[in-house]
């Protein structure tokens, strides 16, 4: 049971969320982060920071689009950085557990932690260490009652979310996953599609992440979040060979017509990439076909426009990027498939 | 709810500047003063609601309740101590 799970399960993500004390948080002092970003450096070796001034436009583009830099930061030239765990910065796209933190977003320092795979609590690890370097040097605002404070009240407690990207094909081919997402409400747990808005999602990936609250602590968090990924893998699961027993032809055959489109194709758009991709990680989770562990996840993130465009500067043309699009992913299938 | 203060009706009438503002406004009395005197036609001239709030500012980073409420958003972490019983309020609502 414990691998059928984890072959629902594309990344793990934990983001603390902390500000200085007394610091306004709008703060326009250009240099008002560089302490905290030196602070960082110091206590962890092969981390490096950057201006966001400084950051290359497909650099930016390829960390947006991987979910590691948001529009507000970007937005920030002023005194907006980040602080990357790599030798280079955009080898973090690459990276099995990446970290980024953000200075100048919405609060002051956003800490964020992703792994391939299921693992909050090393995340959770990873990030927190962060953020006691951090406080060594720094005063971080805080009260008793309110926990972490945050630009927004809304955020207050333990300032961490922590988030299960997952593969939920069976979910949302049969219109459950609104029905998922009522029932979590009042867990104070949400769902949302990874591509696109509303409860369908491209490559159907949805992310399962904890709402802000002063009830629990961390521990308490990463428990809950963790159970209720479970039980949703679970149903998951179930669905998924409840559709096999009942159209095995139909799953079967576009299963195969994706991975015949995938291994063929000369050109390939990114939408219609995901959508095939989609097929085929489902029919890798129920035996239809089968690739090496991660092999299929790795492809969903790498053949996103701006991430094929670092790797080779020609792919800023669409054409020469659906043409490279095409031949990455026929090369990882030819590579990784073992049946 | 807070406790509600006596006002007479020609400090009413002067306006805003009629009495100290800030008197009336601080602690948990500020919105008992608000439910008290709104509603009433006659009370709308001296009673803006903006004023009022507007007298309530974090001295570290200038955000006032006006800002804060608009926004949803605090300026800075001294807002918290400023705006101390809008936070719980948030809080409550939130459960």
């Amino acid at each position: 049971m414990k691998k059928d799970i984890n072959s629902l399960i594309v990344s793990t993500r934990v983001r603390l969320a902390r500000n200085l004390e007394r610091v306004p948080f709008k703060t326009e002092v250009v240099d008002a982060f560089d302490s905290v970003a030196t602070t960082i450096k110091n206590a962890n070796p092969h981390y490096l920071s950057v201006r966001i001034d400084q950051l290359h436009g497909k650099v930016a583009n390829a960390l947006y689009e991987q979910h590691l830099i948001s529009r507000e930061l970007l937005s920030n030239s002023k005194n907006g950085m980040i602080v990357v765990k790599d030798d280079k910065v955009e080898d973090v796209t690459r990276s099995n557990e990446r970290v980024c933190v953000m200075l100048g977003e919405e609060d002051h320092i956003r800490i964020q932690v992703i792994k391939q795979g299921f693992d909050l609590q090393s995340c959770f690890n990873t990030a927190k260490k962060i953020s006691d370097d951090i406080s060594k040097e720094h005063k971080i605002a805080h009260r008793n009652d309110f926990g972490y404070l945050t630009t927004c009240p809304t955020n207050l407690g333990t300032g961490m979310r922590a988030s299960v990207m997952m593969f939920l094909p069976a979910l949302s081919l049969t219109n459950q996953i609104s029905v998922v997402a009522r029932q979590l409400k009042g867990e104070k747990i949400t769902i949302r599609g990874v591509y696109g808005e509303g409860s369908k999602s491209a490559g159907y990936m949805y992310q399962i992440s904890n709402q802000a609250c002063l009830e629990l602590d961390e521990g308490e968090i990463l428990e809950k979040v963790n159970e209720i990924v479970r039980l949703i893998a679970v149903r998951e699961i179930d669905l998924q060979k409840s559709l096999l027993d009942e159209s095995p032809d139909q799953i079967i055959n576009q299963v195969m017509r994706s991975l015949g489109i995938l291994t063929h194709a000369h050109m390939i758009s990114s939408d219609e990439a995901v959508e095939h991709l989609a097929w085929l990680k489902l029919g890798d989770c129920i035996g239809i076909v089968k690739f090496k562990p991660g092999a299929l996840d790795d492809l969903f993130f790498v053949i996103q426009p701006a991430t094929l465009t670092t790797q080779n500067e020609k792919a800023s043309e669409y054409v020469t990027r659906d043409k490279m699009r095409a031949k990455k992913i026929s090369e990882v299938l030819r590579v990784s498939r073992m049946k | 709810m807070g406790k509600s203060v006596p006002v007479c009706s020609g400090c009413l009438g002067k306006g805003a500047g009629g009495f100290n503002v800030t008197e009336v406004s601080s602690g948990p009395g500020f919105y008992s003063v608000k439910q008290t005197f709104t509603g009433g036609p006659q009370f709308k001239n001296f009673y803006d609601g903006k004023k009022v709030a507007q007298s309530i500012v974090c001295t570290n980073c200038g955000h006032d309740l006006v800002a804060f409420e608009s926004s949803g958003k605090m300026g800075c972490s001294e807002c918290y101590n400023v705006f101390n019983e809008q936070v719980k309020r948030i809080i409550r609502n939130r459960k």
